[in-house]
């Protein structure tokens, strides 16, 4: 069951990142803008990180190093002496997670200009543990679900005019989301005496990869990102809260295969509605049946509350709302008519449920209750009366209910990158999981199937159109291929192809995106163009279909300015290290230095490189780079937004310029 | 419009839902009794101290005060004259005190904070640390009042072995500035920074300073050259004892309108919650409501033993007395929870001996009743499996008719612990009573004492106290309660010196020029007569039956 299962860590404190901005705009894509507007953090480099990166640079950092809050045991007792508590909980930051080697962070890159809520973290390595017994291990890369704007209360209200950019340029702040996935800790690094009572009951109840590794279950729930240079305290940080768990076999490892509470949500602007209306967000939960007749629920609220405030971890000062969730009285849980009574007892939203207990709150379920969630849904209702608008149960308005028919559908893998001149990348699967009641769905044909691209006036586009879209290719609809098949009980699997060259939307843009939806068969599929209604974000797949591109193995240099061309102008960070355009720079790297120095830093990464062609390469930092796997966080280019065949034609580039097929260009001229 | 509420409030008291209609004859299964050790003479006179009850025969005492209550007058003059620089170690069964060190001689860094008033404090038996966060007072970096972003984590059992070692005066200083001074005994968190707050903790170890203030500069409310702000939260946080540490989480607050965690200096306790039978922390009255003068009269709860924590104003109920730091003695009989409140400040009184109630209503009628009378009245508070209340009053006071209570907790006696329980074993199990038996369970110790209800003199007319009372419980029924209902309610009419504030309906009204001062204010600078005297049990007039 995940990090909803015990034994469960939770860790809090603050994160790092700096994702550029440039990228952020469509009409950056445009190559006749060459000046594009930077936005709030243009100089990132889309590190992610546990560590503060900007410590000593910036003053009065408000940085809190992640430290493991709470541990809970097999019973899900919760302790705050265990020795893993308060251990302080980092990212490795560097390659391989090996200690000693060059800094290279974790990256965050968006799917596409269009879908931003898709990010994903690639080459985080988790690091845990008491004394000298730390566990490191990779995290699978963990692509970013359920994102929302409305975190914190809009405390001037809900009309329009009172978000002024909801605390942050792009509202960021007031954002937030979830990452889950798997870290994968080599089992030799993990003794079965770690020195904590409850990392060893972890250790013990959790599985194996086929590699040995045991597996951890890790959700990050991250809001009060800062990315706006002046406020130099918090400048390009966050909260963090991480739970961590066990991975049972056959589990998803990016999703819960359970259920969830659809949170009443303020579609604004909404300038009728009181300023302190709460916005809320989605809840996954689990039942876990107990030994004899027990069970508990177990409700991730972490990203479904509203803050008070903006802001993350740290002191608040008096009389001033506090970073922390929204008081919403005393929440009480039901279930179908609520004639089972509450579940468990009432509880609050405030820090000590959020930091310590991970937002996670798990309630005893009576058999009563137990045999009406077989068949009902769960709602959540709150004691405080003054909200407006809501649905109610007993005269307290309902926060969060179930759909009524039980179903809930949750994608397993949600982002993807296909080019259909690409043997070997020109299709993939994503699992997606399937319950009704918490129970796996049997019927094979329970799911039907769509493509929706991504065209104006698509309801899930993330910014909006601000170039004027540019690039409905001729037969880009028919480029994307998607069907579904059951797989067992609760598992289907999508089967993504790419039939097409999809055409490109600009030639700095060359690709297509699609947004891939699932649906109940019995019921009405989505919303044409997705737009009033689209599936929910956790059923959503996205895919970017590159366009096709000539594979050239003999390029000049102009070809390779014309693919590095984007690159430099939407990332000033990797500018400002090595300009991709600048013809010296590229020869000098293309060639320099011989991999063997990777190699001397005992750095993870290929030997060689053999070509389609017969080549091997063997030196040259830009194609060590872009030879990297993608989960490398030093992978080039770091926006991961290069297709196949524009990577390989540098590539041919490169082995060129070692073959001394291409001559010494003449020092650059500034 | 705030003493019109309170006027509206008396008539209504019978009709609020959180009574239980039905009054029991003897709706409290046992008696308390309190007895004044006339012959502990030796102690020091303090209030707004920190304890650590560390044994049957053992006190551990810091900070607080040795004078009553501050007074009010502007810069440069002291509102907080005479602290207690002692620590103290206080045998209650002998009534002997020890000057174990002079806490001035720290460094102001350590010093200060542990030499100020009103710091959040507790003992921890199961860790043996004394915890000692924030407080009120001079630093002597500044040159100025402060209120304290520090806590303490002192190791009780290593001042017990230099208290009990029987070295000189000057071995002992040496050996606690030694200990107090020592890395690592003390930080600095801006989130520790509050004063009249009150520290706690649940069964998982989640630590809770909860409301209180956060004052700078001298206390002089109707002047400058100060900032006051109520932190108006429950400040969590964690605490890892080796390297000692804290972690701070962010306040719980609270939306409720009436702003329910605006207070300091209230009656707090653990205690059971008879709805769940789960351990509780209670805290009851407190003042102000922002903006009047005004106590709070309904409790607030922090309940949850781990990590699912709640913090819950009951609006249900309506306290009669309990409106100030008193006190509190709970005892739990498996079913209701029994919080009684001994003296201290209220808005409501029953007694009140006939000198107590010429000057209080000659201070009434001067236009100086802020509604918070010095009360001697012992009350009990009953919750019962259904959330539902009961309040009674005893047919006995604070002996002596002593206006005691305030500004100072109850004190568990150590010797009997197995007649206790809860997560602090503070809470009287009566199980473990039989019939008739009596008990010492505890005693009072110190605390403001007032010369009348009100001061003939503005902030004049109190002390600090060296009484120490011993509370036994005796196993039958406490005879003769009173309703609180019938108590009367101190609504007199603060008129902020407006020559033009009209008097409400229903309180006594301000002459036209003031009555001279009863001839009991000729003498009100000095304290009242520690030798009880001949009780004049009185019914005030207007108290309502």
């Amino acid at each position: 069951m995940s990090y909803l299962d015990f034994p469960r860590l939770i860790v809090s404190g603050s994160f790092y990142t700096d994702p550029s901005t440039m990228d952020n705009d469509p009409s950056h894509y445009d190559p006749e803008n060459t000046n594009p507007s930077p936005w709030q953090d243009p100089g990132g480099s889309h590190n992610f990180s546990f560590q503060d990166i900007l410590a000593g640079q910036l003053l009065n950092r408000n940085f809190t190093p992640p430290k493991v809050s709470s541990a809970f045991d097999p019973s899900g007792n919760v302790s705050l002496n265990d020795p893993i508590v308060n251990t302080e909980v980092h990212s490795t930051d560097t390659p391989g997670g090996l200690s000693g080697v060059t800094p290279s962070p974790a990256k965050m890159v968006d799917l596409d200009v269009y879908q931003q809520a898709v990010s994903t973290i690639y080459g985080f390595f988790l690091q845990l543990g008491v004394g000298t017994n730390q566990l490191v291990g990779p995290m699978d890369a963990a692509t970013l679900n359920s994102v929302r704007f409305d975190r914190v209360l809009p405390t001037r209200g809900w009309a329009a005019w009172d978000s002024y950019g909801a605390g942050s340029f792009g509202g960021d702040t007031y954002a937030s989301g979830v990452f889950q996935s798997v870290v994968r800790i080599p089992s030799g690094v993990w003794p079965s005496s770690s020195g904590s009572p409850i990392l060893d009951q972890l250790r013990g109840v959790t599985t194996s990869d086929s590699s040995g590794n045991l597996l951890l279950s890790v959700r990050m729930t991250l809001d009060g990102y800062q990315n706006v240079g002046w406020h130099h305290e918090d400048f390009r940080l966050g909260r963090l809260n991480l739970a961590i768990g066990p991975v049972f076999a056959g589990e998803p490892t990016k999703c819960i295969a359970g259920r969830w509470l659809n949170g009443y949500t303020v579609s604004q602007p909404a300038a009728s509605l009181p300023w302190n209306q709460p916005s809320l967000y989605g809840a996954p939960f689990r039942i876990r049946q107990g030994t004899g007749q027990t069970a508990t629920v177990s409700i991730d609220l972490s990203n479904a509350i509203m803050m008070a405030s903006p802001g993350g971890v740290g002191t608040a000062i008096a009389q001033q709302p506090a970073a922390g969730p929204l008081d919403l009285g005393n929440l009480s849980v039901y279930i179908g008519d609520g004639s089972t009574g509450v579940v468990g007892q009432p509880f609050q939203l405030n820090d000590v449920f959020y930091s310590l207990s991970g937002g996670i709150v798990d309630l005893p379920l009576t058999p009563a209750q137990q045999a009406a969630a077989a068949k009902a849904p769960f709602f959540i209702v709150s004691s405080i009366t003054n909200l407006v608008g809501l649905s109610t149960f007993n005269g307290l308005p309902v926060l969060l209910a179930e759909d009524p028919g039980g179903v809930w559908i949750a994608a397993n893998d949600r982002a993807f990158q296909l080019a259909s001149d690409t043997p070997g990348q020109n299709s993939a699967t994503a699992s997606v999981y399937v319950t009704q009641w918490g129970q796996p769905v049997t019927e094979a044909e329970f799911l039907a199937c769509g493509v929706s691209p991504c065209f104006p006036g698509n309801g899930l586009a993330t910014v909006p159109w601000s170039a004027g879209y540019k690039g409905n290719s001729f037969g880009s609809e028919a480029a994307m291929g998607l069907s579904v098949a059951y797989v067992s009980p609760g598992l289907f699997q999508l089967d993504l192809k790419a039939l097409a060259d999809p055409g490109s939307r600009t030639t700095e843009l060359d690709s297509q995106l699609y947004f891939l939806c699932v649906w109940p068969a019995s019921g009405p599929p989505p919303s044409p163009n997705l737009s009033p209604n689209g599936p929910p974000q956790e059923a959503l797949v996205s895919c970017v279909l590159w366009a096709s591109y000539p594979l050239n193995p003999n390029p000049q240099f102009p070809e390779i300015q014309q693919i590095f061309n984007v690159y430099n102008k939407l990332f000033p960070a990797m500018r400002a290290k090595m300009d991709l355009t600048e013809q010296q720079t590229v020869f000098t790297f293309s060639a320099n230095p011989p991999w063997g120095f990777f190699a001397s830093q005992k750095l993870p990464g290929p030997s060689q490189v053999t070509l389609p062609n017969g080549g091997i390469i063997q030196q040259g930092a830009i194609p060590y780079y872009m030879s990297l796997d993608i989960d490398d966080p030093r992978f080039m280019p770091i926006m991961r937004n290069l297709s196949p065949n524009k990577r390989l034609t540098y590539l041919y580039y490169a082995y060129n310029v070692q073959q001394g097929l291409i001559p010494t260009p003449p020092p650059p001229k500034h | 419009m705030y003493f019109r509420h309170r006027w509206l409030l008396s008539l209504t008291l019978l009709l609020l839902p959180g009574f239980a209609p039905a009054q029991n004859a003897n709706p409290i299964p046992y008696t308390l009794s309190f007895v004044q050790v006339t012959s502990a003479t030796g102690l020091p006179a303090l209030q707004s101290y920190c304890i650590a009850n560390v044994s049957a025969t053992q006190w551990l005492i810091l900070g607080g005060r040795m004078l009553g209550l501050h007074q009010f007058n502007p810069p440069p003059a002291n509102n907080f004259l005479q602290p207690n620089t002692t620590l103290w170690s206080i045998n209650p069964t002998t009534g002997a005190a020890l000057q174990v060190a002079d806490l001035s001689q720290l460094t102001p860094a350590v010093g200060d904070p542990l030499t100020s008033t009103n710091q959040q404090c507790e003992y921890n038996p199961e860790t043996a640390n004394w915890y000692v966060a924030g407080g009120y007072g001079m630093s002597r970096t500044t040159n100025t009042f402060v209120t304290f972003p520090t806590i303490f984590q002192i190791p009780v059992p290593k001042l017990v072995q230099i208290a009990n070692s029987g070295q000189t005066s000057a071995q002992m200083q040496a050996a606690v500035v030694s200990l107090l001074q020592a890395p690592g005994i003390m930080l600095t968190n801006p989130a520790m920074k509050d004063t009249g707050g009150v520290l706690s903790h649940n069964a998982a170890g989640v630590e809770f300073l909860s409301f209180g203030q956060i004052f700078d500069g001298s206390y002089n409310p109707f002047g400058s050259g100060f900032t006051q702000s109520y932190t108006q939260s429950v400040q969590p946080f964690t605490i890892t004892a080796s390297p000692f540490s804290i972690q701070p989480l962010q306040p719980i607050t609270s939306s409720d309108k009436d702003s329910p965690f605006n207070r300091r200096d209230f009656a707090s306790t653990y205690d059971i919650d008879p709805t769940t039978k789960q351990d509780r922390f209670a805290v009851f009255g407190g003042v102000f409501h922002p903006g009047a003068i005004a106590g709070y009269d309904y409790p607030v709860y922090l309940t949850g033993a781990g990590v699912n924590v709640s913090v819950t104003p009951d609006h249900t109920v309506t306290q009669h007395f309990g409106f100030y730091q008193s006190p509190v003695i709970v005892a739990w009989d498996g079913s209701s929870v029994y919080h009684t409140f001994f003296g201290g400040i209220g808005h409501y009184f029953y007694t009140q001996t006939a000198p107590q109630q010429v000057v209080y209503n000659y201070v009434t009628q001067s236009g100086r009743n802020d509604g918070l009378p010095f009360i001697e009245d012992i009350d009990t508070l009953i919750e019962n499996s259904s959330g539902q209340y009961q309040e009674y009053i005893a047919p006995q006071t604070v002996p002596g008719n002593m206006l005691h209570g305030a500004a100072i907790d109850f004190i568990p006696n150590l010797a009997e612990s197995a007649k206790f329980q809860g997560i602090a074993g503070n809470v009287v199990n009566l199980s473990t009573f039989t019939p008739g038996e009596k008990e010492l369970i505890g005693y009072i110790y110190g605390g403001v004492e007032a010369n009348y209800p009100l001061p003939c003199i503005p902030s004049h007319g109190t002390q600090a106290t060296n009484a120490l009372y011993q509370v036994y419980l005796t196993m039958s029924p406490w005879t003769g309660q009173i309703p609180a209902t019938q108590a009367t309610e101190a609504v007199g009419y603060y008129t902020h010196g407006d020559p033009n504030a009209k008097t409400p309906p229903g309180v006594p009204a301000a002459p036209a020029a003031q009555a001279a001062p009863p001839s009991e204010c000729s003498t009100s600078a000095a304290p009242v007569p520690t030798k009880p005297k001949k009780k004049s049990r009185k019914k005030s007039a207007g108290a309502q039956s």
